[in-house]
């Protein structure tokens, strides 16, 4: 069997190439050889593993998600559900330790839920506020790093430097710097702007002051990159046009400049968007969702649902609502980059 | 306003501005940095000095060879995982971009459509049940589950990298190479692989940073120093108030020079790749 493949691996192999077999083509390996007479086989057999990984521990969650967004779990209490017995439970098959079935009711429970209308409200506040000043903030440094001056390499790379920050560290780093003995007050102590230590993370609007400007300070510099990158297709002759006509570095900016970043700024605002509506790990750090809840946003009130507070079920429906939320300004994200590939 | 006033004017504004934006970016750095190289006195000494002086080593050496607070394990935690991950990543990448970018296969279209779908999906939506799975398979605190995890989140990108890549390089080579009696997948390891190092390296550089950086899956499956991160050691020891503020920002900056240094180096390729993973939020 094995040699057939092999010798009619090789024949056709053979036949594509002009004036002879090579010397080598008799040492190639069968599998080698039969995989190159047949392409299907070949690219599976090279996409196959990625394809599995990627996909199949996506989607295999997913429905295992939703399947519990239907039951009232509580893994730690009572184990973890079986895939197949869930199933089963959807046809009103009686299956023994699954757990009880509510339909949509977890679906549903979120619009009695007072607690998450908090976290909306505490996501929307913080996006609403962020999405605007890091525009706002990265457009002078993006203006800025448009002019010639001396030393602009430099200027760039600092600000590079912090976007490659990761995540995590940013929060650590400005948890640390707001510690009541830590730098900040020192700071400001020592310019006598306070009298006495702050504790920063303690009060509702102080808490999220810092967290928007750590996000600031993370976030600013790619978007800043981007309008950069917009700001660099203008061509230089409009602006001269502009200049010989008296127009102001103001009536420049608004006229030609914004113009020109219409389709940048779009794209940053919907990333701003999902960016903000799931924020999570700079929360957890920096504010752990407190002082009083204040700043528990609504990934972070997914989040305990699941880890804290032992409540699958629940938690799995809420992530398929905010995923359904996030997932249209994906979409929308998707469409405007693609149709800008194709002009 | 004349000509040459106004551009003097901007020329002023714009060196203020340059140099209120050194500050904001720079300050957090130029903090953590200075106070990793202070002892704890001189750290809470009243007014804060500009630069630390003497240079002490005693956090970096405190971490290193005595393990404080944990943070050597974390690191080699941190640091398994990520060349374990970038390993796995770049390897089958690099196939299924080589297979995407020169083969027809049947649901080609579709399947690469799928791996690419999975970065807008929202990685709350993933996570979660992938906790739920991998603690009923006693993968929970492994380093294990932590490399499944991140090689399915990362390896759409470097696909989509080496993909790219090998769309751009003439056939002509690997044509050759199979005159001479090369496989396909021979000609891939012996002649285009070696050629495609820069590729490799962004792809690869990707994987590391996205790994030596990734806080939310690791603060779920993970739960004691078996298979703690850095990252995750940091997070706990911060709120601590018995954590010395200078052993802590020792150990931010061992967190952050890998990813920093790659970032800095690859920064072109970057953007594009991160851009797109900023939809998985």
């Amino acid at each position: 069997m094995s040699l057939g493949i092999k010798a009619s691996g090789q024949a056709k192999a053979a036949d594509t190439v002009k004036g002879g077999v090579a010397p080598s083509v008799i040492r190639r390996l069968s599998l080698m050889g039969f995989l190159d007479s047949h392409p299907g086989l070949l690219g599976w057999f090279l996409a196959g593993p990625t394809f599995l990984l990627a996909v199949g521990i996506v989607f295999y969650p997913i429905l295992y998600g939703l399947l519990v967004s239907f039951y009232d779990v509580h893994m730690l209490r009572a184990g973890v559900p079986k895939f197949a017995a869930m199933v089963q439970g959807l046809f009103g098959a009686k299956v023994e330790g699954l757990p009880k079935f509510l339909g949509l009711g977890n679906y549903l429970k979120v619009f009695t839920d007072r607690q998450l209308q908090r976290a909306i409200g505490a996501s929307l506040i913080l996006t609403s506020i962020n999405v605007p000043l890091d525009l706002i903030f990265a457009m002078i440094v993006a203006l800025v790093l448009n002019q010639d001056f001396p030393g602009r390499g430099i200027v760039r790379s600092v600000v590079i430097l912090s976007w490659a920050t990761p995540g995590v560290i940013n929060a650590i780093l400005w948890k640390l710097m707001l510690r009541s003995d830590g730098i900040v007050n020192g700071v400001l102590l020592g310019l006598h702007l306070i009298k006495e230590p702050v504790t920063w993370l303690f009060s509702t609007t102080w808490a999220f002051f810092w967290v928007i400007v750590a996000n600031l300070w993370k976030g600013s510099p790619f978007s800043a990159l981007i309008l950069l990158a917009g700001m660099q297709t203008v061509p230089q002759e409009l602006y001269e046009a502009a200049e010989i006509d008296g127009a102001g570095p103001w009536a420049r900016f608004w006229n030609i400049t914004l113009p020109h970043l219409r389709y940048p700024i779009t794209l940053l605002v919907i990333l701003g968007v999902i960016g903000g509506l799931t924020s999570f790990e700079l929360l957890y750090i920096l504010t752990g969702g407190g002082p009083a809840n204040s700043t528990l946003v609504m990934a972070y009130y997914v989040f305990n649902h699941a880890i804290q507070w032992d409540n699958l079920g629940y938690s799995s429906a809420l992530s398929f609502w905010l995923s359904g939320v996030v997932t249209i300004f994906g979409v929308l994200y998707w469409r405007l980059a693609s149709r800008r590939d194709e002009e | 306003m004349s000509i040459s006033a106004s551009r003097r004017f901007l020329g002023v504004l714009t060196a203020i501005a340059v140099i209120l934006i050194l500050v904001f970016y720079l300050f957090p750095y130029w903090w953590v940095i200075t106070t990793s190289f202070r002892t704890q006195d001189e750290e809470r000494a009243q007014p804060w000095v500009f630069y630390p002086n003497p240079v002490h080593l005693d956090n970096y050496e405190a971490i290193l060879f005595k393990n404080s607070f944990d943070i050597m394990t974390g690191l080699q935690n941190s640091l398994i995982v990520a060349a374990a991950t970038t390993v796995i990543c770049v390897l089958l990448g690099s196939l299924a971009g080589y297979a995407y970018a020169r083969i027809r296969f049947p649901f080609r279209g579709l399947s690469i459509a799928l791996i690419l779908a999975t970065w807008t999906i929202p990685w709350l939506l993933v996570m979660i049940p992938l906790w739920v799975i991998l603690y009923d398979l006693k993968l929970i605190d492994t380093k294990q589950g932590l490399i499944i995890g991140f090689s399915s989140g990362f390896v759409p990108i470097t696909t989509w990298i080496m993909l790219g890549h090998f769309k751009s390089l003439p056939t002509d080579l690997e044509d050759s190479a199979r005159i001479d009696g090369c496989s396909r997948v021979g000609a891939l390891f012996r002649v285009i692989l070696p050629i495609s190092t820069p590729a490799i390296m962004a792809a690869g550089a990707y994987a590391f940073i996205s790994s030596m950086g990734e806080f939310m899956f690791s603060l779920i499956t993970t739960t004691t120093t078996k298979s703690k991160t850095l990252p995750i050691v940091l997070a706990s020891l911060v709120g601590k108030f018995v954590t010395e503020k200078t052993i802590m920002a020792a150990g931010t900056i061992i967190a952050s020079i890998f990813p920093v240094v790659l970032v800095m180096i690859f920064q072109r390729y970057l953007i594009a790749g991160l851009s797109a993973g900023a939809v998985k939020g």
